[in-house]
């Protein structure tokens, strides 16, 4: 263990050289707060609001190069303290890394607040994977390769730029670029367990061969983990549409009198806008949230009931819009897989939501796990206040209520129980036509 | 091993790859000595320098410094020997005062009084940042760094390297009267064989990753000549002449250059039949020229 005098002494030192990095960071963090853009590059905003993010881990990737290259400059205390030769260059990265994950945190702990808690980890994550590709990179192969490994996903970004500014918007190229950009980023786990293994082997040329082997597998399967990671958390990061599941909606009664629309808006910040508009008694309301809402329907002449969930939570919500006193007031809540609700919603086919005329019941289709065109299908029982799976992976395309059972369009009908929640098949009656 | 001697190697030999850089060391620095480690550039100098600090491992032999073996006890040799490194790498962000400060904290026998004197008589501005700092005084931050912790043996690789004379003067001076002052061991390389005439006591030379000369500065010199044989025509091969180092004919004359100069050397001269010879002394840049330069002999 180092003394706390010396300690403190290479923690100094570190923050005096990194600090310009990380406050350099932070401010281009600081720049993609949309708050910030001005409206006029509201079409370009999706791309705008990359930039700062590509040149955080850009800064970020030269940075862990620069740290590496230091590596060698390190040799005043290698060959003057009385120190381990690896001890003073493993403090620098050890804090530079903590530095890289609070910038990491600090922004993600932003868009947490704000936006979505998804995005905590994949920020984090980002910006750690974009330090250490620098840093081993340059240590293993030099700062030359560093700056080529850093700068392409920094190209492939601006060749989706152009290519979006020379073809429309859903030009294949997105996502070539996107699906490419992931491909990078999960490798990346992998290509830095790998350059981590290599510069353990490199280094630990004195431990004993176990050791040596150990420590090369420990870094492979690490970077192994890391990939898996990256595959399953942090693919479709960058994408525009990540965040913006939720569609605009609008929901009017049978004569068309009142009308409530779900708006998206995203200035100053993502936030969802319900208006409602009652054309016979000339009445408006508006109400701003922040959770993505799907319109149940309208339990009375002056409430509007939503069912919603925030990407991250594990809970659905039921709400009820007070349109008199303008108030959304909490129904009741139950437990469902996280994302179940914005799972697939560029599907829309398989969300379809439908509350009884007497507002006891409602029915909810969710794109479920199983397959690409599965659903299930909930059954809320708005008066008991509870939910329960009625059908699982059999994709309808409508609801019906009966009195004390729902029918569900699946391929073969099936009538559902109000009170047991049992599903059954349809009664068909056929009936003689005769000519 | 002997406790008498600051720095002591045994077949120290560093290979890399198939290129021997090092090449069977034997060396020995006796302590309270001012050691110069001469050859020419790529001699192998730097590469026994940093084996003996553990920052490069040895194919073979064996190297112990101040008595401790140069890899078990590292750290401790770093803690008791100073070192100044060819083209220091300070921390060149870091402010003179800063850099002292932060040195400071890694010896526990570092003295503030005697790193204020050195300061002060090195005149090293206190607020300055080090990449402001001419290379003359950077170098005299490192001397200062290397010696304010007071260690038993100060090891200079080539400190002078890409200074002008005059720094290189003041330098060198510098710091004789410092060490001197304390009675310490240096052992400092070069390849400027001029400038540690005046410095040393004991010299050792290498070429090719070899020791070929380690002796008293006195004892080369003293012991070596350059005899001038002046011949009616194209002068003969200097053949049976014992302790010759260099051989060159420049016209009708022969230059030779012998050492343990003695009246033996002087009749085996003669024996080439001459029409005279001339013996002069040589400065310890003619002695180094004659081992390590076109035409010497080494088997000498």
């Amino acid at each position: 263990m180092l003394k706390p005098s010396i300690a403190l002494r290479l923690l100094w030192k570190e923050t005096c050289q990194a600090w310009p990095w990380y406050v350099f960071g932070a401010l281009l963090a600081v720049l993609a707060i949309p708050l910030m853009l001005p409206d006029r590059l509201i079409g370009w905003k999706g791309q705008v609001r990359d930039y700062p993010w590509m040149l955080v881990s850009l800064a970020m990737s030269v940075r862990g190069a620069l740290l590496a290259a230091q590596r060698t400059r390190q040799s005043y205390a290698a060959a003057h303290f009385s120190l381990h030769p690896e001890r003073m260059p493993a403090f620098a990265f050890a804090v530079n890394l903590l530095g890289v994950l609070l910038l990491g945190l600090a922004a993600g702990g932003w868009f947490a607040a704000h936006r979505d808690p998804l995005l905590l980890a994949p920020i984090v994550f980002f910006f750690t994977v974009a330090f250490l590709l620098g840093y081993v990179t340059a240590a293993v192969f030099g700062k030359s390769y560093a700056g080529i490994v850093a700068g392409i996903p920094w190209l492939l970004f601006f060749y989706q730029m152009f290519s979006d500014q020379l073809r429309t918007p859903k030009s294949p190229n997105v996502d070539l670029f996107y699906g490419t950009f992931d491909q990078v980023l999960m490798y990346s786990g992998c290509l830095v367990g790998g350059l981590l293994a290599v510069l353990f082997l490199l280094i630990s040329h004195r431990l004993p061969l176990i050791v040596r082997c150990g420590g090369m597998v420990f870094f492979m399967a690490l970077g192994l983990a890391s990939s898996m990671l990256i595959g399953n958390e942090f693919r479709g990061f960058g994408q525009n549409n990540d965040y913006y599941t939720i569609s605009a909606q609008r929901l009017a009664t049978g004569d068309g009198a009142r009308v409530v629309e779900f708006i998206r808006e995203e200035r100053p910040q993502p936030f969802y806008t319900l208006h409602f508009t009652d054309y016979r008694r000339g009445r408006e309301a508006r109400q701003r949230v922040t959770v993505p809402y799907l319109l149940l329907g309208f339990d009375g002449p002056d409430s509007l009931l939503l069912i919603g969930q925030r990407r991250w939570e594990g809970r659905m919500h039921v709400v009820r819009w007070r349109l008199t006193e303008n108030r959304v007031e909490p129904v009741f809540a139950f437990r469902i897989r996280r994302g179940a609700l914005h799972a697939g919603l560029a599907d829309s086919s398989r969300h379809i939501v439908s509350l009884r005329p007497d507002g006891r019941f409602a029915a909810l289709q969710l794109p479920s796990l199983l397959g690409e065109y599965a659903a299930d299908l909930w059954l809320l029982d708005l008066r008991q206040q509870h939910a329960r799976l009625v059908l699982v992976d059999q994709p309808g395309s409508s609801l019906a209520w009966q009195d004390d059972y729902l029918v569900a369009g699946t391929p073969v009908p099936k009538r559902i129980s109000l009170t047991t929640g049992k599903a059954g098949p349809f009664p068909i009656i056929l009936q003689e036509v005769r000519r | 091993m002997d406790t008498e001697l600051a720095i002591e190697t045994h077949g120290l030999t560093k290979r890399f790859w198939k290129k021997t850089v090092v090449d069977g060391l034997d060396l020995r620095v006796p302590t309270g000595s001012i050691f110069a480690f001469l050859g020419r550039n790529g001699a192998g100098k730097t590469t026994t320098i940093r084996m003996l600090f553990d920052l490069l491992d040895r194919t073979a032999g064996t190297a112990r410094v101040l008595g401790l073996d140069c890899v078990k006890g590292a750290r401790e040799i770093r803690r008791r020997v100073g070192y100044v490194a060819q083209n220091e790498d300070l921390y060149d962000w870091m402010t003179v005062e800063r850099m002292i400060w932060f040195c400071k904290g890694f010896y526990p026998t570092w003295d503030d009084t005697l790193a204020a004197d050195l300061q002060r008589r090195l005149e090293l501005p206190p607020d300055t940042k080090i990449r402001t700092l001419s290379r003359g005084k950077q170098a005299q931050l490192a001397l200062l760094l290397a010696m304010a912790y007071r260690p038993e043996l100060l090891i200079l690789d080539e400190p002078t390297a890409g200074l002008d004379v005059v720094v290189r003067r003041e330098f060198l001076e510098g710091v004789i009267q410092l060490v001197q002052e304390e009675g310490r061991t240096i052992f400092f390389s070069t390849h400027l064989v001029h400038e540690v005439e005046r410095v040393a006591d004991w010299v050792g030379i290498m070429e090719e990753g070899k020791l070929i000369y380690c002796a008293p500065l006195d004892e080369l010199k003293s012991g070596t000549r350059r005899l001038v044989c002046q011949f009616p025509a194209i002068p003969p091969a200097p053949a049976h002449i014992p302790g010759l180092l260099h051989a060159e004919a420049v016209g009708k004359d022969l230059v030779l250059t012998v050492r343990d100069y003695d009246e033996q050397t002087l009749a085996a001269t003669h024996a080439l039949k001459p029409d005279s010879v001339e013996v002069e002394d040589l400065s310890l840049e003619d002695i180094f020229v004659a081992m390590v330069g076109k035409g010497a002999r080494q088997d000498a």
